[in-house]
């Protein structure tokens, strides 16, 4: 069967199925749960560590915990985007704070600074990479909340599982992170041309 | 840092009110998120396919052994469930030691019992000493001898 026909039959099934599958050999359940999940985990490393080569070590490393659980899995104890969250939150943890002992000083990377193609692109990433700049300067807590509600579009039930923390918590910290993020973004009206000279 | 914007752009970032517009900002976030590299994807479908292998190999002695037992389990729970569970088959290991010891001792009389046994049911009549034949005479003497 071809490749995108496989995993558009398995498009419907859930997560914890398909994991199952894996666990009794089924390949197509390997690279469903792959394309399905990878960017996921990607997105949230790079986000986490503002890095692209250790984002992709640390997708690979909370993909491979994913394989090597699959066969003790407890249906219905946890959801596996969940179990994934929080495997590839405490793989960037432990990244940054080696980087942070390593090199404690050291400066968030700078966005690469590109000739835009089109102005619509260049705006889009310009707003992209200063949203990147001001959520790096959120308490963790606070930017996980923001992220996971706003740009993962995940509802406050599902990031409050995913946080160990309530529903309520999530709505302080996402409104909290909001305004801090329109602080600091207002703060930058020079850079992002917000005067009105 | 220079952001990159056209000066004709920079109302696109404010609200109404003036206030930067979080929505467009969060838009561009989800626009700018990473895709797999291919690299990346082979070498985590390269693990899958390792794991899974080390999977399948856990596992081949365990379902072998597991299957068979279950196989034997369920034959014999099957003949013991048949005949009627523990107490059946204690009943029938008794009836079968007073067969053996019948059969082989076989008591003063039980000819006799046989006979008209047979008689009654209309299997024995006069004439016919031929039909109850003790076909091991030799037996019980050996046993008397012993």
């Amino acid at each position: 069967m071809p490749y995108d026909a496989q995993n558009d039959a398995m498009a419907d099934v859930p997560d914890e199925a398909l994991l199952t599958l894996f666990a009794n050999g089924d390949e197509a359940a390997a690279r469903a749960l792959t394309v399905r999940l990878l960017p996921r985990v990607l997105a949230q490393a790079v986000r986490m560590l503002g890095e692209r080569a250790e984002a992709d070590d640390v997708a690979q490393e909370a993909l491979l915990r994913l394989w090597k659980i699959a066969p003790q899995w407890r249906r219905g104890e946890a959801q596996v985007s969940t179990w994934l969250y929080r495997v590839t939150a405490n793989l960037c943890t432990d990244r940054l704070r080696k980087r942070a002992r390593s090199a404690p000083l050291e400066a968030a990377p700078e966005p690469a600074d590109e000739s835009a193609s089109a102005a619509q692109q260049m705006q889009s990433r310009s707003r992209a990479e200063a949203l990147s700049a001001a959520l790096a300067e959120l308490p963790e807590r606070q930017r996980e909340a923001v992220v996971l509600r706003h740009i993962e579009g995940l509802g406050n039930p599902q990031i409050a599982q995913m946080m160990d923390i309530s529903a309520e918590a999530v709505e302080s910290l996402t409104a909290r992170g909001k305004r801090a993020l329109t602080a600091i973004l207002s703060g930058r009206r020079d850079e992002l041309g917000f005067s009105d000279d | 840092m220079n952001w990159g914007l056209a000066m004709t752009e920079h109302s696109k970032n404010q609200n109404a009110a003036g206030d930067v517009d979080l929505d467009l900002f969060f838009a561009a976030g989800r626009e700018a998120a990473p895709l797999p590299d291919p690299a990346l994807m082979v070498a985590v479908l390269a693990d899958a396919q390792r794991v899974q292998a080390d999977i399948a190999v856990a596992r081949a002695p365990q379902t072998i052994s597991h299957a068979g037992g279950e196989a034997q389990r369920g034959l014999w729970a099957q003949f013991r469930a048949a005949i009627g569970g523990w107490p059946a088959l204690a009943g029938l290991a008794s009836v079968a030691t007073a067969g053996l010891w019948l059969g082989a001792v076989q008591p003063v009389g039980l000819g006799q019992a046989a006979s008209l046994y047979l008689a009654d049911a209309g299997l024995y009549f006069a004439g016919a000493d031929g039909y109850l034949v003790d076909v091991m005479p030799s037996f019980e003497f050996d046993l008397g001898e012993s």
